[in-house]
């Protein structure tokens, strides 16, 4: 049977990885040949892993309710596709994703570290293979997704109505690239300093895998937060919740990491600092495994809880960070950090980016954190929600933003004749005034928010606009351009991201209310009109669904069908907005209750501007991508 | 002149006027996106449809109508409640940590930092 | 070097110890605010007979004001506990919450009421006033009118033996 076949090449992927990380200190007594040991290891874990997790889909495909696994998140009657994405659903089923994906960046990481000192890259494997043993062991024995049933039920629980959905489907591989990725930056650096060597070459080197990982984690927050929105029911697009928390304190991090490599690669400055950063962005990354799966916290996220699994991680990961940070304690002096920079370099510039980023991740780690220190002290249980963030959060990200859009154009300029520094400021702030305070006439509200989010919108693609013509014109050509395409699309989208936030924020509309068929509402320009009410039996629920036409000045824009759904197997009522996308924002509809006969509550938003969230998250990622395509290439030596 | 301009129209933006058509129905919903559902824990009432959250809402919405502040509102929240039913984190004794914490932070490191720096 | 060392060790000790502790403690049930506070003025009508209740009709000495509904699972496997506590001669009030009342009196009947009364809070606002959100919900009411506790969740003989009889011995003695 195929999940027997699992299981035992989850096995094999302990013994291969095992095997890697002995060849060095084992196999180098006995033959000058275990380099070629260390190659195909880390070669032959992906595909290992990958056969497992094929067993396991076919287990799911196949209906297979031998398994414990596929009998808690499958039913026969589940949609194939669906069936498909319940292999990553669960906790066992989606820790052997992440061995998957950790097995396939160790490939790649062996396949593209051939320009890399021979003994290092020995080593830099060698950590990811202990790194992959870790994953392993705690996979086989406390997640195992290969389990049996004692007695074989009829049919399966069934996957949970909120993940049978699309966005759920790519959400959670995405994310995993995103934070198993930064196992090789933390191998990389671990690496460096074992080695005492940290040259720039080296942060050249590394710099594309962070950046690679620092996309994914991009796309996998983004797809997360665009499935909230459409899914939950009311419009929101981020909460603030403990898991979220978690996959943004690694973001934050790695952003600053891939801006301080560059000062590694460049001036060879604060390499003591970058080696921190990598060390720290992995093991938030673990740290967020931690708190998803331990259930210390509550979450809508958290996966069925078991102290067992919790005490793993946490040893876990106090025995990856331990160990990083003593060798880093013993070995670091061989980083000569010249810190001699101008207050107003790139350099400095860079620094004060990182300094932000990091009170920033410290800011939310905090918050999420505090509540379980006070309980555990016995004083009173407190919430920490999105009034904490507003007020501690966007005041340290705010600046950090605004150097983005100027900082680029500010360097440049600064090595021409004539650059005097505050009058080119007053001048700037003035021409963006000029053209943010115009807006106002296109929103209805105008409060401090939405200025600033315009402001820094206007004042970021201005910079970034005249940065792009001030180069061309310099090199007539597109080529010093190349190389700084990726920056720029990436600060665009941030720039989009901003403008998206905060106006959503500040002008949503938003109005609930009782509604029958036929009865008209208005908001803003527009008119809603609950044509009829229907019901429907789906592949495996029962659904009413409602059907709303959208008018604007008496004319048809839109209609959307809300519906809210019962699933056969739970007994959540699942709710499916009826969203109409316009130029300007979207409409957003979804039923509420049944309030008597033909009566429902129902809940009616205009959201304006909101998908350029995720516009702009995307801008993000495309930027990353374009990045590691356009790096200066480094000459790979064959061997 | 550019910056007689710029008063002018900072002034404006803070007599106008910031709230859209329905003053009540904005200032609800900022409320109830800041009390937690205390049943479902990880919603807040606007989106929850718990008995809980639909009968909070509705008292949120008497308190309203009643002209009660927000800080009455919250109040009577609390009292009955406890802190936990606000997302926005007491400010006392026991989270001057909290809120102190992110500052001290942002201090400490940039002094760390830069007084490190060779001229 | 030596004190970042040391400072880094200490965070990442206190960092751990928490996360520790964090995993084997029960986060600990919601303090009431209304403990200590006296219980406010009910103005409900009977489940019965539907008539109002005057204030007068609470009893003078410490009683359980218990907060229970037919729609609720756990109040059924709680009612044993009460109905014992009843006979041991304790006086308990019921506060039936936001239920249909031929629900209610049908579950009554089924599982037995050892309440002197019951409220009828039909809309929950009672519940409110009490800050209610997880049925069943018991609050212990001493004879001056004072909350002295209040606990949440179905009662077990833990309670029974840590919370409530305690309350009422001080009362005896």
């Amino acid at each position: 049977m195929s999940s027997y076949l699992g299981y035992f090449l989850i096995m094999l992927g302990l013994i291969n990885a095992s095997l890697l990380v002995i060849s060095k200190p084992v196999f180098s007594r006995i033959t000058s040949n275990y380099d070629s040991i260390i190659q195909s290891t880390s070669k032959l874990q992906f595909p290992l892993l990958l056969a497992s997790f094929v067993c396991l889909i076919l287990s799911f495909l196949y209906d297979d309710f031998s398994l414990k696994y596929v009998s808690s998140n499958s039913n026969s009657s589940l949609p194939f596709y669906y069936k498909i994405s319940a292999t990553w659903a669960g906790h066992e089923g989606s820790m052997l994703l992440w061995c998957l994906i950790l097995s396939f960046w160790m490939y790649l990481a062996s396949k593209y570290s051939k320009s890399l000192d021979g003994r290092f890259r020995n080593s830099f494997l060698s950590i990811l293979g202990l790194l992959n043993i870790g994953f392993l062991i705690f996979l086989a024995f406390t997640s195992n997704p290969f389990e049996r049933n004692i007695s074989i039920p009829i049919d399966g629980k069934d996957l949970n109505p909120l993940l049978q959905d699309f966005g759920l489907i790519i959400h959670p591989p995405m994310l995993y690239m995103g934070y198993v990725g930064l196992s090789v930056v933390f191998s990389f650096a671990v690496a460096c300093l074992i080695h005492r060597d940290f040259s720039p070459e080296l942060a050249r080197w590394i710099r594309p895998w962070a950046l690679a990982s620092w996309s994914f984690l991009t796309l996998g927050i983004a797809l997360g937060s665009w499935w909230a929105y459409y899914e939950l029911g009311w419009g929101g697009w981020w909460f603030w919740d403990p898991v979220e928390n978690a996959s943004f304190m690694p973001w934050l991090i790695t952003t600053a990491l891939i801006h301080s490599l560059i000062t590694c690669e460049q001036k060879s400055m604060f390499k003591n600092w970058t080696i921190i950063l990598a060390i720290l962005a992995f093991s938030l990354s673990v740290l967020g495994t931690f708190l998803v799966r331990s259930g210390i916290l509550i979450s809508v996220h958290s996966f069925a809880n078991d102290p067992a699994r919790g005490i793993y991680i946490l040893l876990f990961l106090a025995a990856i960070l331990g160990v990083a940070l003593y060798i880093y304690f013993k070995n670091s002096s061989f980083m000569n950090d010249n810190l001699k920079f101008k207050l107003l370099s790139r350099e400095s510039f860079f620094l004060i980016n990182n300094i932000l980023l990091v009170t920033a991740t410290f800011t939310i780690l905090l918050g999420t954190i505090y509540p379980l220190i006070l309980d555990l002290l016995g004083l009173e249980k407190i919430s920490i929600g999105t009034p904490y963030y507003n007020a501690v959060f966007l005041p340290i990200m705010t600046p950090a933003i605004i150097l983005a859009g100027y900082v680029p154009l500010m360097l440049y300029l600064k090595n021409k004749r004539n650059f005097e520094l505050l009058k080119h400021i007053y001048l700037s702030v003035g021409i963006i005034l000029l053209f943010t305070l115009p807006s106002i006439y296109f929103l209805d509200e105008y409060n401090m928010l939405v200025l600033l989010g315009i402001f820094i919108f206007v004042w970021v693609i201005c910079n970034l606009i005249y940065y792009i013509y001030k180069m061309y014109k310099e090199s007539k050509n597109m080529n010093l351009l190349k190389n700084k395409l990726g920056m720029i699309f990436s600060h665009i989208g941030l720039a989009v991201f901003v403008l998206g936030a905060t106006v959503v924020e500040s002008n949503n509309l938003e109005q609930e209310l009782v509604m029958s068929p036929g009865q008209v509402v208005k908001l803003k320009n527009y008119q809603f009109k609950l044509n009829q009410l229907s019901e429907y039996e789906g592949p495996n629920y029962t659904s009413v669904k409602a059907d709303f036409v959208i008018y604007r000045n008496d004319e048809i824009i839109a209609e959307v069908f809300p519906e809210k759904r019962l699933y056969n197997s739970s007994e959540m009522p699942m709710t499916e907005a009826g969203i109409a996308p316009k130029i300007n924002g979207d409409l957003y509809i979804t039923l509420g209750n049944l309030i008597s006969e033909n009566k429902w509550s129902v809940r009616i938003y205009f959201k304006p501007m909101v998908r350029l969230i995720w516009l702009g998250a995307i801008l993000m990622f495309i930027g990353g991508i374009i990045s590691i395509l356009t790096r200066k290439q480094l000459i790979l030596s064959t061997k | 002149m550019i910056s007689k301009i710029k008063y002018i129209l900072v002034g404006i933006i803070f007599f106008s006027n910031t709230y859209a058509e329905d003053f009540d129905n904005q200032r609800y919903q900022n409320l109830i996106e800041e009390i937690r559902c205390m049943v479902c824990q990880n919603q807040n009432i606007a989106e929850s449809e718990a008995p809980l959250a639909v009968d909070l809402r509705e008292k949120v919405k008497e308190m309203l109508l009643d002209g009660k502040s927000n800080i009455y509102i919250k109040n009577y929240l609390t009292d009955r409640y406890s802190d936990f039913i606000l997302y926005d984190p007491p400010k006392n004794t026991q989270t001057a940590l909290l809120w102190l914490g992110p500052v001290l932070f942002l201090v400490i490191i940039t002094y760390l930092f830069y007084s490190r720096r060779e001229r | 070097m030596n004190l970042q060392k040391n400072i880094s060790f200490i965070v990442f000790a206190i960092f751990f110890i928490i996360l520790s502790i964090g995993l084997f403690t029960d986060t600990k049930k919601i303090q009431s605010p209304l403990i200590n506070k006296k219980l406010p003025e009910i103005v409900l009508p009977d489940l019965k007979s539907q008539n109002m209740i005057s204030h007068n009709f609470l009893p003078k000495e410490t009683f359980l004001l218990n907060v229970w509904a037919s729609w609720c699972q756990a109040c059924i496997v709680e009612h044993e506990k009460i109905k014992n506590l009843s006979n041991k001669g304790i006086k308990i009030v019921g506060v039936n919450y936001k239920d249909q009342r031929e629900d209610a009196i049908g579950w009554l009947s089924i599982y037995g009421n050892p309440y002197l009364f019951s409220y009828s809070d039909k809309e929950g606002r009672l519940g409110l006033e009490l800050g209610v959100y997880g049925v069943p919900e018991t609050f212990i009411i001493g004879e001056d009118g004072i909350i002295k506790d209040k606990i949440v969740g179905p009662i077990t003989d833990e309670i029974i033996n840590k919370r409530i009889d305690p309350l009422f011995r001080k009362n005896n003695d």
